[in-house]
């Protein structure tokens, strides 16, 4: 089944209740977006340098501070560590998924982590999503 | 009766041996000395010098140079036997006559309690007895009354027995060669469970696995499987096991298997009340080990940063993942950060300078002028070591391609994109 596409700006415009949301966007994105929804699938795109990882940083930070158990599937190896804890990320609480460049790997780490593999998403009843860069 | 033997030459692992001579369990506070009951002997050997002069034979006869003394309290015997040499029978009622002429200094007490025994004028043990047991209770407190009855062997112990240490191992020879992996795993599953059985039976867990796999002339594969939190489940081991197994296959016929739990202490986690719900470490062990299996090992983990101003230095543990999580902050809204993604190795560029600034980026997926630049921001470090750097950092925008950090190695004075700002 194909999923729909929706830009911010129709995110912006729908506003799912509060309730349903995870408040894991930046405080400087609040007004734009109230938080990600659980159980989805959120894509962030964008060109080069346009804040995307920062977003993905920030969600996590966010996440992790609250002690949840979260899973960031490296498909292109290009993750930072001290970055990540310069965002504020509680690096314990963060499973890393290195797959080489191997974008088969990836989708594969990925399906497992949420279905297959017991799930941390699932198992931990966490309201966040695993993360994949 | 206790009998204690302290060695002075001789082979060290003989003292355990001749103490299983003559008692089915023994007490060794340090590597020399060793106290084992000699209680009921009296009917095999006859009184306690001889019971002593039997020990001494065997202790001859397996290379053991040393004293040995039977008393009715094991400290008592202790003292002894570590400062009398020869044989000594503390029969009951003579132990403060027979102690009585060492020196105060042997007792086991701590220094300042024996420095104000000298200062009282006392010298021997003898000296101590003499003292009144009330006075000496009403000054030094329980330690005084316990070294008192310590040398005048009154009270009573249990020895503090030594446990040989169990293992769990199972070795089945197969009846025909096995080429596949599920007959195979069904032989392991067998000897899993039933080891498994004998471990938790003693309250314990598996941290550790050790599979050896005998093939055909003699060849052996190993595989030793650590678990990051103790498990206590056949079946996520087995799952372990198959997993590995997958991953390296054995190159041949196996013909025998040996398989050795070694355990440990199960882990206590007190989840709050209040702190998200961890998965369970089972799931997450294997959930670990499949990813590891497709990814690679030592690709899946936690990241630690370590304790260097080296970049990019970290490594992956596994252990924090299976600690319960706690909130580390009071919720509150991320702050926006810019995040830098690092190319791993770093891309290599050429870089245009104007007035020792660069002017102009080439490297692989960019290519333009700088249009604003920070830095340089100079590092060096562990010169004495494989892992030395020396490096110029800029962060450098370029037109239409986006933010970079880039670096000048000193070394050969080559420049590098470190990573992108994203």
């Amino acid at each position: 089944m194909a999923l729909p596409v929706l830009s911010l700006a129709e995110l912006v415009r729908r506003k799912a209740p509060a309730a349903e949301l995870c408040a894991y966007t930046p405080a400087d994105l609040a007004g734009l977006l109230p938080g990600l929804a659980p159980g989805s699938i959120t894509e962030v795109t964008g060109s080069r340098s346009s804040g995307r990882t920062a977003l993905l940083q920030a969600a996590l930070a966010a996440a992790t501070g609250q002690g949840e158990l979260c899973a960031l599937v490296d498909g292109g190896n290009t993750f930072s560590p001290s970055s990540g804890q310069a965002a504020g990320m509680a690096l314990d609480r963060l499973l890393w998924v290195q797959c080489q460049r191997h974008l088969q790997h990836a989708l594969q780490a990925a399906d497992m982590i949420l279905h297959g593999g017991g799930g941390i998403a699932s198992g931990s009843r966490s309201r966040t999503p695993p993360a994949c860069c | 009766m206790i009998a204690c033997v302290y060695r002075h030459g001789g082979p060290l692992e003989n003292l355990p041996v001749l103490a299983e001579q003559f008692a089915g369990a023994y007490e060794q506070p340090d590597d020399d000395t060793i106290l084992f009951s000699v209680a009921g002997l009296g009917r095999l050997f006859g009184p306690a010098p001889q019971i002593a002069a039997e020990i001494a034979r065997q202790g001859q006869a397996l290379g053991i140079a040393g004293n040995i003394a039977i008393a009715r309290h094991p400290d008592t015997a202790r003292l002894a036997a570590q400062h009398r040499p020869g044989l000594t029978i503390l029969s009951p009622g003579q132990e403060g006559e027979i102690l009585g002429p060492l020196p105060i200094t042997v007792l086991p007490a701590a220094p300042d309690l024996l420095e104000t025994l000298t200062r009282w004028g006392i010298e021997t043990i003898a000296d101590f007895l003499a003292l009144p047991p009330l006075g000496v209770l009403e000054r030094l407190g329980e330690e005084g009354g316990r070294l008192q009855a310590l040398v005048d062997g009154r009270g009573d112990r249990p020895l503090q027995l030594a446990r040989p240490v169990e293992q769990y191992i199972a070795v089945r020879e197969l009846e025909s060669p096995v080429s596949n992996l599920e007959p195979l795993l069904f032989v392991v599953s067998s000897l899993l469970h039933d080891l498994t059985k004998r471990v938790l039976a003693t309250g314990n867990a598996i941290r550790e696995i050790n599979l050896q796999l005998e093939m055909e002339r003699w060849e052996v594969s190993e595989r030793l499987i650590g678990f990051p939190s103790p498990v206590q489940d056949p079946r996520t081991m087995l799952k372990q096991l198959q997993l590995n197994l997958e991953a390296n296959r054995p190159r041949g016929p196996v013909v025998g298997v040996r398989l050795e739990l070694r355990p440990t202490p199960p882990l206590a986690v007190q989840q709050g009340m209040f702190s998200p719900n961890a998965p369970e470490p089972e799931r997450l062990q294997t959930l670990l080990s499949r990813l590891a299996a497709l990814t690679g090992q030592g690709t899946v983990g936690s990241p630690e940063l370590l304790n260097t101003y080296r970049p990019d230095a970290w490594r992956l543990r596994q252990r924090s993942l299976f600690a319960a999580g706690t909130a580390t902050a009071v919720a509150a809204a991320p702050q926006l950060q810019l995040a830098l993604r690092l190319f791993r190795p770093a891309l290599p560029a050429r870089v245009r300078l104007h007035q020792s600034r660069p002017e102009h980026l080439q490297s692989t997926g960019c290519d333009g002028p700088v249009v604003a630049a920070a830095g340089p921001w100079r590092t060096t470090g562990e010169w004495w070591a494989e892992t030395a750097w020396a490096r110029d950092e800029w962060d450098v925008a370029i037109q239409g391609a986006g933010l970079y950090r880039i670096y000048r190695q000193h070394l050969g004075d080559v420049w590098f994109v470190d990573g992108v700002y994203d």
